[in-house]
């Protein structure tokens, strides 16, 4: 789904710019497809929740956070997000996640609650020992936790016990451990922009959100939002 | 949810409808509602002596959790009744009971009394075993009265190695019956054998009238696939039918068309010819979506029609209203005549209230905020609470998929209306093949608050042929790559975008893993599931017979798979309890 969202969104997109554009190398190309994008109208922004959740792909500075966020706000004409949910950032092969690899981003994360952008923060697939350290250290202490849909039948006691004890809601998602790797970003910018130097484009974050009408159920809109940089040819 | 009460004579191996109806009802309500307006639990009569039905006390809320309170409130409704109940007694959400009509099949027994002064005059069906309540005998007179004759249900027969082939019934006293009892049928005479079944409806609110119109046409197209995926109904008067649901049954227990109006005889007292029974599926769609796929031949009552017209209700909805309208009422109460009909909806509301069909749009009363509903009807109630949850979820969570991605199911109604005929046979969950549109997503054109008008260009039709195509249920359930993505799928996309806590997560799962493997056949529907239960008992002889003892041992095996005293892997699933999670409030230990 993700990857045919980019593919449509860069062949519409690349089909109304002039050719040149891309091989100019600019700093900063937006692709978007305007009419896709539905912003939410002030009058109704009490009645809708306002959700994204945060996959870093990279190696990132956590000013990213900052960046993705600030994007989404100004994509659905909000001011502020409602809930905003860190995906596990990637570790190297073998290393577990642990309270320094999420530290960068939470504080990010903290900040944006503190200054009123985000109401509340969330984390993904954290096991109690990493979620009761986050909380532990953390300022803004999460609101929520996401497990994987394959677990929400057979959760483990210790972290149902831990999230409830500290009335941490346990949700669920069910998203591949990597819902975008850089080769199949570059796969994707390939197929749809063949002159495109693909290889040096880098996705550095995505970001999920979601519109929900509270009361009801009902989706309004939903869409992703991904930066990638360019590398030295 | 309606129930049964049963009684079980362990020495003798029967069990029998148990007639206190009335007074379970009045103890429920006292202790209930009466008592505590805020009762999770309402309680209503039904038709039958032996009925009650149940519903939460509030309507259930939109968030995501309240799918985990369904359950929930359906074991406190089976909780609060049984009760009440006396030694041997049980309470049973069995869709309709196997030897209902059969001699003594109530307790206390009564013969029937096929006389012109009682309701029924049926052969089989006392009156006793109607509810008290002077609405449900005067309806029961007054449809057979309006007929001209008594009601006439032949539900075919399954012809099994030692049914009499062809199968008939003698009436020697009774010409009526040796007139409409057809070969090969099994013959029933009485309103009870239709309306004495137990169903699960489920009612939305909508926010406004235009999503109630789309919700209703959207959700009609549904009906009958949903009603052969619950289907329980397999056994009428002691005898294996050859049908899986009840609909055609109550179909024709309530059918009180004239002769002239089934089109018998020429017109000369009624005012139309009718095709259908007052229960039956619905005959027009009340979106602007829908009315190019409107193909049915309405019926409509022309000077109610013009009057809504006039008083600028628009034509489709105009002609919905005055459709209904071709009935007449069938019960009146003297003081409930002459009404202020900008305060009141009583007439309305009795027109409405006979008019069963699939689905029914419910217009607010006069000073009320309950809002526009829609009410989806076509479900067979299932054995287990852990089932009716999983139905009554399955439908939900379909409607705020249909209004969160804006699908599109509409198919020509008579389609429609093909289609329940269908899912009305033997395994038609498996075997039968169902018109189903093609290309549900609208791409994103919200379909809600209309679309275009309905354009009638002959390449528009050659290209309407390709819309829709038959499917089997597992198709429309699953999704088969390259033809249709499936229900189930699509659901499951909306979860995964939707905030959902692991509990309710959890319950959704396995409702949905339920109505998969229904649909897919792994696991039985009821009927299928009890068509074994006989084939497999001892005393059964292949003869399409359900004796007292077989009935006994059905039952009671039902009434121990609902209070989860054994388990039916192969209708439930795998120990599918043991799943539940651990730490639910839901979770029962036994």
């Amino acid at each position: 789904q993700l990857r045919d969202c980019i593919q449509k969104t860069l062949n519409e997109w690349s089909s109304q710019i002039s050719p040149d554009l891309v091989r100019e190398f600019p700093d900063v190309l937006e692709c978007t497809v305007s009419h896709a994008v539905e912003k939410i109208s002030p009058d109704e922004r009490d009645e809708m929740k306002v959700s994204a959740k945060l996959f870093m792909v990279g190696s990132n500075s956590s000013s990213s956070t900052k960046n993705a966020v600030d994007m989404a706000c100004s994509v659905l004409g909000v001011a502020q997000l409602d809930s905003v949910i860190i995906a596990s950032p990637p570790t190297e092969d073998g290393v577990n996640l642990s309270l320094e690899h999420l530290q960068p981003y939470w504080e990010e994360l903290q900040n944006l609650v503190q200054n009123k952008k985000i109401v509340a923060i969330g984390t993904s697939d954290l096991d109690k020992t990493q979620l009761e350290q986050l909380y532990q250290w953390a300022k803004v202490k999460p609101n929520s936790n996401q497990v994987n849909l394959a677990s929400c039948c057979v959760m483990p006691p210790d972290l149902t016990a831990f999230a409830k004890q500290f009335d941490i809601q346990l949700l669920t998602h069910n998203d591949p451990k990597e819902l975008l790797s850089e080769a199949s970003f570059q796969e994707a910018l390939r197929e749809s922009i063949p002159d495109i130097p693909a290889h040096e484009w880098v996705p550095l974050w995505l970001l999920r959100y979601s519109v929900i009408v509270k009361s009801r159920g009902i989706i309004k809109s939903k869409g992703y939002i991904l930066q990638a940089k360019r590398r030295g040819p | 949810v309606e129930y049964m009460l049963v009684s079980f004579d362990h020495e003798n191996k029967r069990v029998q409808l148990v007639l206190s109806g009335e007074e379970v009802l009045e103890t429920l309500q006292e202790k209930g509602e009466r008592t505590n307006p805020n009762h999770p639990t309402l309680w209503r009569p039904e038709y039958g002596s032996y009925m009650i039905e149940g519903t939460p006390g509030q309507p259930y809320g939109g968030t995501m959790s309240e799918f985990n309170t369904v359950e929930d409130n359906m074991r406190q409704r089976r909780k609060e009744a049984t009760s009440l109940l006396k030694e041997n007694q049980a309470l049973c959400t069995i869709t309709s009971f196997p030897r209902l009509g059969c001699p003594g099949f109530t307790l206390p027994e009564f013969k029937p009394n096929p006389v012109e002064g009682g309701a029924s005059r049926s052969l089989f069906f006392p009156d006793e075993a109607i509810n008290k309540h002077p609405r449900f005998s005067t309806l029961t007179r007054n449809i057979r009265h309006r007929r001209g004759e008594k009601v006439v249900i032949n539900a075919p027969i399954f012809k099994d190695k030692n049914t009499p082939s062809p199968f008939i019934e003698k009436f020697p006293e009774d010409d009526e019956a040796a007139k409409a009892s057809k070969p090969d049928h099994i013959y029933m005479d009485a309103m009870g054998f239709g309306m004495g079944n137990c169903c699960l409806q489920v009612t939305f609110q909508a926010c406004s009238i235009s999503e109630a119109r789309y919700l209703y046409d959207q959700l009609a197209t549904i009906c009958p696939i949903v009603m052969a995926l619950s289907a329980a109904s397999p056994f009428y008067r002691g005898y294996v039918s050859d049908v899986d649901c009840r609909w055609g049954v109550i179909s024709a227990s309530v059918d009180d068309r004239t002769r002239e109006e089934r089109g018998l005889e020429p017109l000369k007292n009624n005012n139309y010819r009718i095709s259908k029974s007052r229960y039956d599926s619905i005959d027009s769609y009340l979106s602007e979506c829908g009315e190019k796929y409107n193909d049915i031949d309405l019926t409509i009552d022309k000077e109610i029609y013009e009057q809504l017209l006039q008083e600028g209700i628009d034509h489709l909805l105009a002609q919905h209203v005055a459709h209904l309208f071709i009935r007449d009422p069938l019960t009146l109460f003297e003081e409930k005549i002459h009404l202020d009909d900008a305060n009141e909806s009583d007439h309305f509301e009795n027109i409405q209230s006979t008019n069963w069909q699939t689905m029914r749009f419910k217009p607010p009363p006069p000073n009320s905020d309950i809002g526009w509903r829609v009410e989806f009807r076509p479900m067979e109630v299932q054995l287990t609470d852990f089932e009716n949850s999983a139905y009554v979820v399955f439908v939900v969570l379909l409607t705020r998929v249909i209004l969160s991605y804006k699908l599109d199911f509409l198919i020509p109604l008579s389609k429609v209306r093909e289609n329940m005929k269908v899912a009305q046979k033997r395994d038609a969950v498996l075997q039968g093949m169902f018109y189903f549109r093609k290309d549900i997503c609208k791409g994103g054109n919200a379909v809600v608050d209309g679309c275009g008008k309905a354009q009638q260009s002959a390449e528009l039709a050659a290209e309407e042929h390709e819309e829709y195509a038959l499917m089997s249920i597992d198709t429309i359930i699953n999704g088969k790559e390259g033809v249709f993505p499936g229900l189930i799928p699509i659901l499951n996309c909306y979860l995964e975008n939707m905030e959902v806590d692991v509990d309710t997560r959890c319950s959704i799962l396995n409702y949905l893993k339920l109505i998969k493997k229904r649909a897919s056949g792994e696991l039985m529907t009821v009927a299928k599931w009890m068509r074994e239960f006989i084939a497999n008992h001892p005393d059964y002889k292949q003869d399409s017979v359900i004796t007292d003892q077989i009935n006994y041992s059905l039952i009671l095996k039902c009434n121990q798979i609902a209070n989860e005293l054994c388990e039916c892997p192969e209708l439930l699933g795998p120990a599918f309890r043991r799943v539940r999670y651990s730490g639910s409030k839901t979770d029962s230990s036994n």
